[in-house]
């Protein structure tokens, strides 16, 4: 990889970051909205970083120094070589000046390039002595031939972010969810009442199966008799009814967990669809108390728009 | 700048052939050109990518590097300063004189200091070269990545109603980073281990800061991407029952995550998100993840055999997973 293409690589990393971020705000739907500031601050940390390599490498260039170029990836090139087959190594405070850029090899170029005295040819068992082996660089690990060749993934992100976009998880991901996660996400204990009212009580999901779940093993019914309003997502459910569902995630989308509701009393709705359901909860038979099942006996059910936090 | 380093490294052959274009200019065009896909794949492709498994695919693929970067952007530039800025005969003043006693103060040494495991190895191969004991230099190797600030404030960020797993991560790195320095103290010969060279001078400091930030950022980025793109498939295609039954045996689930591990490669400052991604899994099992992870991995493995030599690497780097292992069950049992 040359140095063009890593600055390149930081220039497009930080652009997408604040894409997602400043741009459309499409952050929320991976991550916690917390996030936003250290986001954008690695995003423009990352692209000072680009630009400050694309500058240099670009008066490089006008130096009009004829063999410049190729000088600085030879010499890059060569220790990574070395170390590679073997060479001592050299502490990071040094290996700085020996890198600028190619980290080893990896453009189209590269196997042909490496004609540099103590290259290949000082056999790959390792009696290579060099003053210069460029330490860290992972010029061998295992699979990825002499170097950050694995760099390049770092477009899959960009691009991920661009052709892509996925959206925030839903009801796919909820089917998924297994019992062994349901139990994983024991809600934590509330013991607090119900604050005083007759109206329809807007309450998070996870509240509400956190309370259920605390009146199953024998705390207070706080929900018993009191009609609350749920915002989630229509999530089908094979033993008949249907689930409201909503996700919750502890740090980012990949650990989401779903927290999961049945509805009785109410056809369902499209899957996947956002729906604000209004009912009042009902105490699982006895045989499935405590196992994770939380009813709600529906009394209206009516579309509702996507949270701008899509997760709890 | 450029110029006084080429003049102090080794030129090249005199038939070394000269590139044609300039890399300033190619980098722009490539830039504008990339852009312009990126912008055209919004508008097309973007709406068309619509079946349900590629999208949560993609949502937790994105998800896991977009919240780890920001550890990886800030935890590489305090390395990056620190390789640039702290010369490493501080460290040798630092450290007491009786390798027995260097190796616990090593370990602690790696608590206080950021580095990525991939700078960690070379810092390592220069304290020795400075004169200090292989054995604390191993130790500081092992625990510098493991149980820096930057990694216990993004464990803590991943598992925030965990706190037993934060402390867990960083006692049982500890612990075995201290173990192996000792074994490799008591059994290890000095014939097994190839000690680097003394350091050759360097360039700038701002530009080896520049240099080394990037570098580290290229590496440690791509495993990355490597550790998010498994953890995703092990999240959308693999069936959940297979990860439940798997997961639920507790021995198994342990070790599969060891070796997941060292498979992965991810750089210890993002793997805790890699981590609570595996949600069917036992604590026990994420503390192996991630007691393991950063000490014994595919690019380690690579890099502590090029630099300290085959000899040591096929010694040390069992040595290192079955303490890791053995560690986490114990504090798995113990506490979690």
């Amino acid at each position: 990889m040359t140095r063009a293409a890593q600055n390149l690589l930081l220039l497009l990393l930080g652009g997408a970051v604040l894409w997602i971020t400043l741009g459309t705000g499409e952050f929320t739907n991976y991550v916690k909205p917390g996030l936003e500031l250290p986001l954008v601050g690695s995003a423009l940390l990352l692209i000072v970083l680009g630009l400050a390599g694309m500058r240099r490498d670009w008066n490089d260039d006008a130096d009009e120094h004829p063999h410049g170029r190729s000088v600085t990836e030879a010499q890059a090139q060569a220790p990574a070589q070395q170390e590679r087959s073997g060479a001592p190594g050299v502490p990071p405070a040094v290996r700085a000046g020996v890198e600028d850029g190619p980290v080893p090899a990896v453009t189209g170029t590269a196997p042909e390039a490496l004609t540099v005295p103590g290259g290949r040819e000082q056999g790959t068992h390792g009696s290579g002595k060099a003053e210069e082996g460029e330490g860290e660089e992972d010029g061998g690990h295992g699979h990825a031939h002499g170097g950050p060749r694995v760099a390049w993934l770092l477009c899959l992100p960009v691009l991920g972010i661009f052709a892509i976009a996925p959206p925030e998880l839903g009801a796919f991901t909820a089917d998924r969810n297994s019992s062994v996660t349901r139990a994983v996400a024991a809600p934590p204990s509330i013991d607090q009442a119900l604050p005083a009212g007759t109206g329809p009580l807007a309450m998070s999901v996870a509240e509400f199966v956190g309370r259920s779940f605390e009146a199953q093993i024998g705390g207070d019914p706080t929900l018993e008799g009191r009609t609350v309003k749920l915002i989630g997502f229509v999530a089908p459910r094979k033993q008949g009814h249907w689930y409201l569902t909503r996700l919750q995630m502890s740090c980012c989308a990949a650990d989401a967990i779903a927290v999961q509701v049945i509805v009785l009393g109410a056809a369902e709705p499209k899957k996947g669809a956002w729906v604000e359901v209004t009912g009042v909860w009902k105490a699982p038979p006895a045989k499935e108390s405590g196992s994770g099942v939380h009813y709600l006996n529906a009394t209206g059910v009516t579309p509702a728009a996507k949270p701008a936090h899509p997760y709890e | 700048m450029e110029t006084t380093e080429v003049m102090e490294e080794r030129l090249p052959p005199a038939d070394w052939r000269p590139r044609k274009a300039s890399p300033g200019a190619d980098a722009l065009w490539l830039f504008i050109s990339i852009a312009a896909v990126l912008v055209l794949a919004r508008i097309w492709v973007a709406p068309h990518a619509s079946a349900p498994a590629l999208q949560a695919w993609a949502t937790i693929f994105i998800a896991i590097c977009v919240q780890a970067l920001p550890f990886l952007v800030f935890g590489v530039a305090l390395s990056a300063a620190i390789t640039s800025f702290v010369p490493a005969r501080v460290w040798t003043r630092v450290l007491p004189r009786h390798p027995a006693a260097a190796v616990p103060v090593a370990g602690v040494c790696g608590a206080v200091l950021p580095g990525c495991e991939c700078a960690s190895v070379p810092v390592a191969g220069g304290l020795m070269a400075k004169g200090v004991a292989p054995s604390a230099a191993l130790t500081f190797l092992l625990a510098a990545p493991a149980i820096n600030p930057i990694v216990m404030v993004s464990t803590a960020v991943a598992f925030p109603r965990d706190p037993g797993l934060v402390a867990g991560r960083f006692a049982a790195s500890l612990t075995v980073a201290v173990l192996a320095g000792w074994l490799w103290l008591r059994f290890g010969r000095t014939d097994l281990i190839r000690i680097p060279q003394g350091p050759p001078p360097g360039a700038g400091r701002w530009d080896s800061f520049r240099q080394a930030m990037r570098h580290d950022l290229m590496h440690a980025g791509g495993f990355l991407v490597v550790g998010g793109v498994a953890a995703a498939t092990i999240n959308v295609v693999v069936p959940a029952s297979w990860v439940d039954s798997v997961a639920g045996i507790p021995l198994v689930s342990v070790l599969i995550l060891a070796v997941l591990a060292v498979l992965m490669s991810i750089c210890s400052e993002a793997d805790a998100f890699v981590a609570a991604s595996l949600t069917q899994f036992s604590p026990t099992a994420k503390l192996a993840f991630l007691v393991v992870g950063p000490m014994v991995d595919l690019k380690l493995i690579a890099l502590q055999s090029g630099i300290f030599g085959r000899r040591f690497a096929v010694r040390f780097i069992p040595l290192t997973f079955a303490l890791a292992v053995v560690v986490s069950l114990a504090y798995g049992k113990a506490f979690l």
